[in-house]
């Protein structure tokens, strides 16, 4: 009987274990759920990040194989070898710099507050005191309102998705994101938000990738990627498109 | 032939059998009577180690089992060479009655389907019961289920019948049928013993009536014998009480 | 509060009716494996197998005391970082492991107390005509057992059902993955989720459906 079962749950795991990707593809991880970088539309997987991943993998001669999961998956697929970088905004920091090796900076952009359309109260980070403020688990901008003096004097909400909407019903009383796609989801979502204030702190984001050969010699390869496609105008052409502004310039 | 040296059951600090020496012949009906308590249903629950005999040495057929030294073989032997038929009917509750008979055939003799089957009909015929076949023991009579419970010892031609109380959970119309299928049996010369307060079965079908107190048989001899000329104060005091009440 | 979006609801219908196997595949893989697990774990617990008795103990109170999440993170992102050869199991792989464990603890438990439930006189005759520990079991009291538990087990199935939901964040794009996806791409959530939300009732419907259908059978040999 247990034999059976151990035999069972191996050839289970034969049977799902998808071919493994060709060591000429490289393996990208994102969540899907990150408009306009990457989200689904009738089954497609869109996005700015999907744009740019295509253009410098075309660079690098390589394929592409995307690979969606929770954000709060996807560094845990990254340390576990089970996907070569993520394409998800993801903001370099010094933390993050210890674990992983990083690309070139692809995107320069700053945390925004957003609120409800007519909250008045929230004019900026500063009026966040006493607020309840919502973010996406996992990400930088969590990091960047507890490292604000008055960290203590704001509650802090972590979300796996849908920030935005507990926003627009008041569940909250505002959410950070980036600028641009906080731009983004003000302009062609009907919710009823609006940008607080300037931004407040610079961000970079980059791929990450592993600190192993592989990684080394494909961080290497997008950098050259990177270069190339900034020279000739593809990665302001693809972040027009989207943004109607070049977000991949300082 | 059934032979039980010096059998003993200890619960505990409690001593329940306390050496029992007994021989069975093959075709002989042996009654145990004795007051509430006095291990009268243990000693044929260690038959079958349904309780797990102290000390003592069983023998049925011509397999002998120290008990102390029985291994799971040997208890599945002797369980195999017996039959037991329980106060509660105890029916397989998930299975038919033709499947209640057919399951020891099927599972532990291991006879091909059709054989256990056509076997576990006949027994059904001698029991009266052929269109019961299908039916579960939830919708059955006591006294049907009861009829089942004694075709299903009957089934796999045991040395020696062990039956426990069998009209006692009975409503007192039941009773009869139950105890014309057990006389049929008797008059076939199948090997029993039981345990029962039916006294007036014992005197008109036993070969043997054994009166057993305090773990130890006290006396014992043919029905005419132990009925009416009891030697032992004892028994004589048991046989008072029981017939007054049955006549109360 | 605006209109529902009804076009964009039908237009998601076939989109994510195209996951809906694999989550029942999830569900039902993990399902048959718990069973036979559970069974296994409740026979062993109820016969005091001595060492493999300690080790279920111990199995089960690890694989209910933590929540099935944290034992999906373990089975897909921990073991591979301690035994770099485990990133073969993939997400798939790794949510029916977890599933299986995760209920096989608690349905070891259920199926542990139908079976200790099963009256003490139907062990007895069947030891008493010469039955092995192993056939009374498989003959006797499991099935009887099998009909206590089925209304219990029947929930945890509906439970696994739900809990598929899970595997989006070991990379497994099952229904609920791809309704999240859809509804972040359109910000229409109500409209996307209700989509979802019929669908997983539907199913669990058929399911309460076929659990009246099979009670009845079983209920067969019980009723007067």
């Amino acid at each position: 009987m247990k034999t059976l079962l151990v035999s069972a749950l191996v050839i289970l795991s034969l049977a799902t274990t998808s071919v493994h990707a060709q060591d000429d593809t490289i393996r990208v991880g994102m969540s899907g759920q990150y408009f306009p970088f990457t989200f689904v539309e009738q089954d497609t997987l869109k996005g700015f990040e999907v744009d740019v991943m295509n253009a410098v993998a075309q660079e690098m001669g390589r394929e592409v194989e995307y690979q969606t999961a929770a954000f709060s998956g996807l560094f845990g697929m990254l340390g576990a070898g089970r996907i070569d970088t993520v394409a998800n905004q993801i903001t370099i920091t010094e933390e993050r710099q210890q674990a992983y090796l990083f690309s070139e900076p692809y995107v320069y952009d700053g945390a925004q507050v957003v609120t409800k359309a007519g909250n008045d109260d929230i004019n900026g980070v500063e009026d966040l005191k006493g607020k309840t403020v919502a973010v996406n688990l996992g990400s930088n901008f969590e990091a960047l309102l507890r490292d604000l003096p008055y960290a203590d004097e704001i509650d802090i909400k972590t979300y796996e998705s849908n920030i935005e909407r507990d926003t627009a019903l008041g569940r909250v009383d505002a959410f950070v994101m980036d600028r641009v796609s906080a731009s983004q989801i003000i302009k062609e979502k009907p919710l009823p938000l609006a940008l607080a204030g300037p931004t407040f702190s610079q961000i970079t984001n980059a791929y990450p990738f592993k600190d192993t050969e592989r990684g080394r010699a494909l961080r290497d390869e997008v950098n050259a990627a990177l270069k190339t496609l900034r020279d000739n105008g593809t990665l302001k052409a693809i972040s027009e498109e989207w943004f109607g502004t070049d977000i991949t310039a300082p | 032939m059934i032979e039980l040296k010096g059998l003993r059951k200890h619960f505990g600090d409690a001593v329940v059998l306390d050496g029992i020496d007994l021989t069975i012949e093959k075709g002989e009906i042996v009654v145990i009577i004795g007051p509430s308590g006095t291990g009268k249903s243990t000693l044929l629950r260690c038959v079958n180690f349904l309780e797990q005999p102290t000390a003592g040495e069983i023998t049925v057929g011509d397999l002998t089992v120290d008990v102390n030294r029985a291994t799971k073989k040997d208890i599945l032997s002797l369980r195999q060479q017996t039959a037991f038929v329980f106060q509660n009917y105890a029916l397989f509750a998930n299975k038919t009655a033709l499947q209640n008979i057919a399951e020891r055939l099927l599972v532990v003799d291991r006879w091909p389907k059709a054989k256990a089957y056509e076997r576990a009909r006949e027994i059904l015929r001698r029991i009266g019961l052929e269109d019961k076949a299908d039916a579960y023991p939830a919708s059955m009579s006591g006294g049907q289920q009861q009829r089942v419970g004694i075709g299903r010892a009957m089934a796999a031609g045991a040395e020696v019948i062990l039956f426990d109380e069998p009209t006692s959970s009975l409503d007192p119309e039941w009773v009869e049928e139950v105890l014309a299928l057990m006389k049929q049996l008797a008059a076939e010369r199948q090997t029993m013993m039981l345990v029962t307060h039916e006294m007036s079965f014992a005197r008109d079908v036993a070969d043997r009536v054994i009166f057993i107190d305090d773990g130890r048989i006290v006396e014992q001899g043919p029905p005419s014998e132990i009925f009416y000329h009891p030697k032992d104060p004892r028994t004589r005091d048991f046989l008072q009480k029981i017939l007054a009440t049955h006549q109360a | 509060m605006g209109a529902l979006d009804v076009d964009y609801m039908l237009g998601l219908v076939p989109v994510l009716l195209s996951y809906l196997p694999l989550t029942l595949q999830l569900a039902s893989l993990g399902m048959v494996l718990a069973l036979i697990l559970a069974c296994l774990f409740a026979v062993i617990r109820v016969q005091r197998i001595p060492v493999l008795n300690q080790f279920t103990v111990v199995f089960i109170s690890f694989f209910r005391g933590t929540p099935l999440l944290v034992q999906l993170f373990l089975f897909y992102y921990g073991l591979p970082q301690l035994f770099s050869a485990l990133t073969v199991i993939d997400g798939i792989t790794a949510t029916i492991m977890g599933l299986t464990m995760h209920f096989s603890a608690y349905m070891a438990e259920s199926i542990r107390a139908a079976i200790v439930g099963v009256d003490r006189s139907q062990t007895e005759a069947a030891l008493s005509i010469g039955m092995t520990n192993s056939q009374l079991m498989r003959r006797i009291i499991l099935p009887q057992a099998t009909r206590v538990a089925l209304p219990t087990l029947m929930n945890y199935f509906i439970d696994m059902i739900k809990a598929t939901s899970l595997a989006f964040t070991l990379g497994v794009t099952e229904l609920m993955g791809a309704t999240q996806k859809e509804a972040s791409g359109s910000f229409l959530y109500f409209e996307a989720f209700i989509v979802a939300a019929i669908m997983y009732w539907i199913v669990v419907e058929m399911l309460s459906w076929l659990q009246g259908n099979l009670e009845t059978r079983l209920n067969k040999a019980y009723s007067r």
